[in-house]
């Protein structure tokens, strides 16, 4: 168990010994923090969000997204062109069962069993549709909301209008983000301050990597550390005297910071822990769900220590995304293996914390997959109707908002495009959409370009 | 079904309440039809009804205000304000005619038009435009202070006359004593020393060269200090990693499938090279836009001024994306972006889909330099799978030799077509000598052996320079309205910025080729009153920490304001005058008082005045940047590889996310992955390699310290300082001093000094003691900033 550690709380008890933290610019400082905390533009439904990104188009139509017709279709050649396709393409049903599960009775195919159990909890968005055909550009507009210039991603702008509720960590942070398909674009700040960059958890596309913090393990003991840190700060302070000013202030606290980060974010430096029953919640210690289960661990831990954007990314290095089965695509099952039971720890987890009711949780990928088959058993990328789904923070439970056509193609009502997720999502968490600016270059920017619309359907 | 009808309620009360007077309109209907209305009617109307089409189906045009309004064969289009009666409206809701007849547009558009007829229907097209009729006055707009013509100012009166040293400190000193404040005293010469090794070369002063300077009292002995520095290679190194930022130097194209540019390496050398020559800077931006068409003395020379283009296509592209005709214009506007920011402190692209919304740039200028991008060719082939490349020039030997076995190849074959005719005849010939006959087919065997020998050599393969050329049929292209790539208005005459562009100035009409070398010489001209601007506000903020415009690539409208405006004006005029020579204007600015001022002290109403020290009462502060910091600490701890230039990438490179960094080189020669920089890059806010960037961001961040606390890079150093210089301490005051010496280039203070006994002193001296004093001194206020 951690706990959010307020500055005042540290330092009233921190014995970090330079000088009884007598230092006139800390106040002001703090005060002056690009991270302090913002008030939101209208009254938040949501404080955070925690991104489950599924790397490379999960398919809709196995996973959430039930349409029986595909069943009277399969093996059958049809004419999609109405769709854009240019010929005739050979139908492959869903391969796998699909069930009403709960009170509201959604569907859930047979992949996601634990998932599915929370399904009361679940708003799905079936009319999801984006821009891309390709893994780079449509990843890129998922993050940032283009899929070629370069701009800050989501995590950014939000840290950008809403600052960190924690003044000992930073306010958007990836976990195992992957290194392909746009790489650091999609965790990056573009214009913006770099603090409002994400900060990377754990080795980019390593699934195996523990979630750490780069250099946040001092090379010598603790004992030498403080030595050195408290020399240090005794030789700061006598050099800054000759020359009072904001910029050496600055550097003077931002050491502080980082010791403190070292030393007494607990939630950092505890990332990761927790007691058995926790981590067989989330499936760690066990073969398919360790990893994504230490992700989903590290996400409630950052969630409750008041990080506000916080990505988890089931993904790896390949040149092929996990999720991308272009051929065989019985493979996922064993994808769905690997997060089914986190995901389905972190939303019983969250609950039992009372956390779930000011988390937003957003389950998605770049695009979907194709209901026509690719080779034997693939299916291709298909951006033009997808699945996502939010959980908590704001949202309507238990509904389906949003449709594609009777095979699952292409999205025809409720649509919603990533630009209107993304409007919708800033919208939960207090902002406006078209309102959250950045002048850069002689012009504002926004998230959302010149496109958005928030989908008031789906908020409760 | 129930929405659609309320919403027809809510209309036709508003209608009946508020009777819309077509003749208003404000900015925001120009707004409302730019967002909503034209996209609707270009992709869903036009096909049928414009005169691109070349339809005009039922007679109407819609790509024009009065085509909707006179109508066609079924009378008015639309009646502004009348949302019920309007043929139009109608006709989209399906209610009469269906329009467009393959499929109703959605709702939500449906509902726009609604709008845009209920407001009256504004609508700026004509019909000898299908663009926005540009709204900007070009003459109005050339008397915003940067399109005003360079001209040298009078050196202004100043009271205190003793303080100038040069014209700079005349001009700094005449704003300072209007504002009634004094400059801060003289740095003292150790920091004064510290300071400009770091300026131009990036690297410290040894304890040797500390000693050089203080014991030389000559008046002369800073001015000698100069003059060496800007003639030796950290200086070349330094100035060209600034010239990087600015051209967005990467050695991947980053992005979705990230590709290796194994080339680029090229331009990086050629950009040291040029510093290291003092090549005039309006030269430089010649060859980076042009040098593949410039003469030249040697195939080395061709080479140089074909890497030099390589600056066109070294940006952040998805190579190989799917909509070739969006590439080709994503490239052209990233060239056209680059070169805006980077030599003419310009936004162009904001010019893409409407006229510059703040500068005097209408969309027909972004389209003229677009028509000369278009032009040029910038990708491998038509896939545009890659940057385009060329093979690297042939030596004078390779070319000789080359046309040396031509020649053999053209007489043997010739040899060859002869003996096989004498062959002929004398096999034919019943009295011909057998002997004669066996020679010759002798003759022929070897010389058929000979010749496949020769067409079967292979030149070494090929090294190659990526560059740009000129497309087969150079042209002028239309306007893309709105940036629609297949949207096509009027056709611009391929150009330059207008607004840049005086009536004095001799501008070559483009009337062969792409235009770039027309481009090229354009932005190189006297006459063009920005990039020498431009440039010498860069080379001031690099020194400085500030430019004269803090917004070093944003010379427009919604840039700042010079804060010196005359001063500005004089450096272009020197930079200009002294044949575009950086060297010259960065030794004409250290030599300044201006620039020797200490950082630290100064007059106390400065604070209060002019708390951004926008008149310079003092030096600025600077934290010392990424790569300052990598070699600094390289070079103290004795690690540094002298070795200069070369390949960036080893040949068997795989990806950026697998590569491991082990090189010792200056950071310049690090190879820059725009997905993933080496880690000290990423931490201390190099330029994001992506973007032109005039100045980089200076953040103060948490991860920073860390890794200056905790990383086994600053560890590993600081153990090699350690125990070069704390080995044995017969003396540790003498030591301490050292040290200090040695990494921060000045003696401790004795505050200092006593605490750093303590230290030392108290305990056993270890190993972490030792190397925890060399990590304290690179993570401390004086190392990590500049004074």
């Amino acid at each position: 168990m951690t706990f959010p550690i307020s500055r005042r709380h540290l330092l009233k008890t921190a014995a970090c010994g330079f000088g009884q933290l007598a230092f006139a610019g800390i106040a002001d400082a703090a005060a002056q923090h690009p991270l302090a905390p913002k008030p939101p533009m209208h009254p938040p439904r949501a404080k955070r969000v925690i991104f489950l990104f599924m790397q490379g188009g999960p398919s809709q139509i196995d996973t959430f997204d039930y349409k029986p017709e595909l069943t009277r279709w399969n093996d059958k050649k049809t004419d999609f062109a109405h769709r854009g396709t240019t010929q005739p393409m050979k139908v492959m049903q869903h391969l796998w069962g699909f069930r009403r599960h709960g009170e509201c009775g959604q569907h859930v195919s047979s992949l996601f069993p634990e998932i599915a159990r929370h399904v009361d909890d679940l708003c799905f968005l079936h009319g999801m549709h984006t821009e891309g055909v390709a893994h780079g550009p449509a990843t890129l507009f998922l993050h940032t909301g283009a899929s070629n210039l370069v701009r800050p991603s989501m995590g950014a702008w939000i840290s950008y209008g809403l600052g960190s509720e924690n003044e000992n960590l930073p306010a958007f942070v990836t976990v195992n983000p992957p290194a392909n398909k746009g790489g650091p674009r999609n965790y990056s700040n573009a214009f913006l301050p770099p603090i409002h960059q994400g900060t990377v958890l754990g080795q980019p596309g390593n699934r195996d990597a523990e979630a750490r913090l780069a250099n946040l393990a001092s090379p010598v003991s603790r004992e030498a550390g403080r030595k050195q840190y408290d020399f240090l700060q005794r030789l700061n302070r006598i050099q800054a005297s000759s020359q009072p000013d904001a910029t050496v202030e600055g550097a003077i606290n931002s050491l502080e910071m980082a010791w403190r980060m070292q030393n007494h974010a607990h939630s950092l430096r505890d990332l990761g822990q927790a007691t058995r029953a926790t981590r067989e919640l989330y499936g760690i210690g066990q073969k398919p769900t360790d990893s994504f289960g230490r992700q989903c661990l590290v996400a409630r831990q950052l969630a409750e220590a008041g990080v506000r954007y916080i990505q988890i990314n089931h993904c790896d290095n390949d040149p092929a995304p996990v999720w991308d089965q272009h051929g065989n695509m019985p493979k996922h099952q064993e994808l769905a293996l690997e997060v089914d039971r986190p995901i389905a720890g972190l939303l019983t987890d969250l609950k039992q914390r009372g956390l779930l009711d000011d988390t937003l949780i957003w389950w998605g990928s770049e695009f979907g997959r194709t209901p026509f088959a690719q080779g034997a058993d693939g299916r291709d990328h298909n951006p033009k109707g997808f699945t996502s789904w939010l959980a908590g923070g704001g949202v309507k439970r238990g509904i389906a908002h949003g449709a594609t056509d009777e095979l699952g193609f292409e999205a025809v009502a409720g649509k919603v495009h990533m630009h209107d997720l993304h409007a919708t999502i800033l919208h939960l968490l207090g902002l406006d959409h078209e309102q959250l600016t950045y002048r850069y270059s002689g012009r504002d920017f926004r998230l959302t370009d010149v496109a958005g619309n928030v989908v008031h359907e789906m908020i409760a | 079904m129930l929405s659609l009808q309320l919403r027809w309620l809510c209309l036709s009360i508003s209608l009946s309440a508020a009777p819309i007077l077509a003749a208003e309109t404000s900015p925001a209907d120009g707004v409302f039809f730019e967002k909503h209305i034209r996209p609707i009617l270009i992709h869903h109307c036009y096909q049928c009804h414009s005169e691109k089409a070349g339809k005009r189906k039922g007679g109407l045009w819609l790509d024009r205000q009065d085509g909707w309004a006179a109508g066609g064969e079924t009378g008015p289009a639309i009646v502004p304000g009348d949302v019920a009666g309007s043929l139009l409206l109608k006709s989209v809701r399906y209610e009469s005619l269906k329009m467009p007849p393959e499929k109703q547009l959605p709702r939500a558009l449906i509902a726009r038009l609604e709008e845009w007829v209920l407001r009256g229907a504004y609508d700026p097209r004509t019909a000898s435009s299908q663009v926005t009729q540009t709204g900007i006055d070009i003459a109005a707009g050339r008397q915003f202070w940067s399109f005003q013509p360079v001209a040298k100012p009078k050196l202004p009166r100043v009271i205190d006359k003793t303080w100038p040293r040069t014209d700079i400190d005349h001009f700094l000193l005449a704003r300072l004593e209007s504002a009634q404040l004094a400059p801060a005293p003289d740095a003292t010469r150790a920091i004064l020393l510290r300071r400009v090794y770091l300026a131009l070369t990036g690297l410290p002063p040894s304890i040797a060269q500390q000693d050089a300077f203080l014991s030389d009292l000559s008046d002369d002995a800073f001015e000698s200090v100069v003059d060496r520095l800007l003639t030796s290679n950290a200086f070349a190194e330094r100035w060209a990693r600034h010239w990087l930022d600015i051209i967005r130097y990467a050695d991947t194209t980053g992005g979705g499938g990230s590709q290796a540019l194994p080339d680029a390496w090229r331009l990086r050398d050629y950009v040291v090279q040029a510093f290291r020559a003092d090549k005039p800077l309006n030269q430089l931006i010649r060859e980076h836009i042009a040098g593949d068409l410039l003469p030249f003395s040697s195939y080395t020379e061709q080479a140089d001024q074909l890497a030099a283009t390589g600056l066109l296509v070294l940006g952040p592209h998805n190579y190989g994306g799917q909509d070739k005709q969006l590439l080709a214009l994503e490239i052209v506007d990233e060239q056209i972006d680059t070169i805006g920011k980077a030599f003419l402190g310009m936004t162009i692209g904001c010019a893409r889909c409407h006229d510059h919304k703040f500068d005097p740039i209408p969309t027909s200028d972004y389209y003229a330099l677009a028509g000369i991008f278009l032009s040029t060719q910038s990708v491998s082939d038509a896939s545009a799978a890659k940057w385009f490349t060329r093979d690297y020039p042939l030596s004078p030997q390779q070319q000789s030799a080359r046309a040396a076995r031509q020649t053999q190849i053209t007489t043997l074959e010739r040899e060859i077509v002869d003996l096989k005719a004498q062959i002929k005849a004398l096999s034919t010939d019943a009295n011909a000598d057998k002997e004669v006959l066996a020679a010759r087919n002798a003759d022929l065997k070897k010389k058929e052996a000979l010749l496949k020998k020769l067409k079967e050599h292979k030149d070494p393969p090929q090294p190659t320079i990526m560059c740009v050329g000129e497309a087969e049929e150079p042209q002028d292209t239309p306007i893309r309205v709105r940036g629609q790539p297949r949207a096509l208005g009027a056709t611009v005459p391929r150009s330059f910025l207008q607004v840049a562009t005086s009536s004095e100035m001799a501008v070559s009409t483009i009337e062969q080729g792409s235009g770039r070398l027309e481009l090229a010489n354009w932005i190189a001209s006297d006459q063009n009153p920005l990039p020498a601007r431009v440039l010498a506000n860069r080379i001031w903020q690099h020194l400085f920490g500030q430019g004269i415009v803090r917004t070093p690539d944003n010379f427009g409208t919604t840039g700042t304001r010079p804060t010196h405006p005359a001063l500005l004006d004089h450096l272009a005029v020197q930079l200009m005058q002294n044949g575009w020579s950086t060297r010259k204007l960065i030794r004409t600015i250290v030599l300044s008082r201006a620039w020797q001022m200490a950082s630290t002290a100064g007059d106390p109403q400065g604070a209060m005045i002019d708390p951004e020290n926008k008149l310079l009462w003092r030096t600025n502060k600077r934290r010392v940047d990424a790569e300052t910091l990598r070699d600094s600490i390289l070079l103290l701890s004795g690690s540094l590889d002298p070795q200069r230039g070369g390949p960036s990438l080893p040949e068997d490179f795989k990806s950026e996310f697998t590569f491991k960094h082990s090189s010792h080189k200056r950071s310049l020669y690090i190879p820059v992955f725009r997905n993933q920089l080496h880690e000290i890059f990423s931490t201390f806010d190099f330029a994001n390699p992506s973007f032109v960037v005039g100045k980089r961001f200076e953040s103060t961040i948490p991860t920073q310290s860390l890794y200056l606390l905790n990383s086994p890079f600053i560890y590993h150093h600081a153990q090699a300082v350690a125990e070069q210089l704390l080995g044995q301490l017969a003396d540790p005051d003498d030591a301490i001093r050292r040290v200090y010496r040695h990494v921060l280039c000045r003696r401790p203070r004795k505050e200092e000094l006593v605490l750093t006994r303590e230290f030392l002193a108290a305990e056993e001296l270890s190993d972490d003691v030792r190397i925890g004093l060399i990590r304290s001194l690179f993570a401390c206020v004086d190392f990590q900033y500049i004074h």
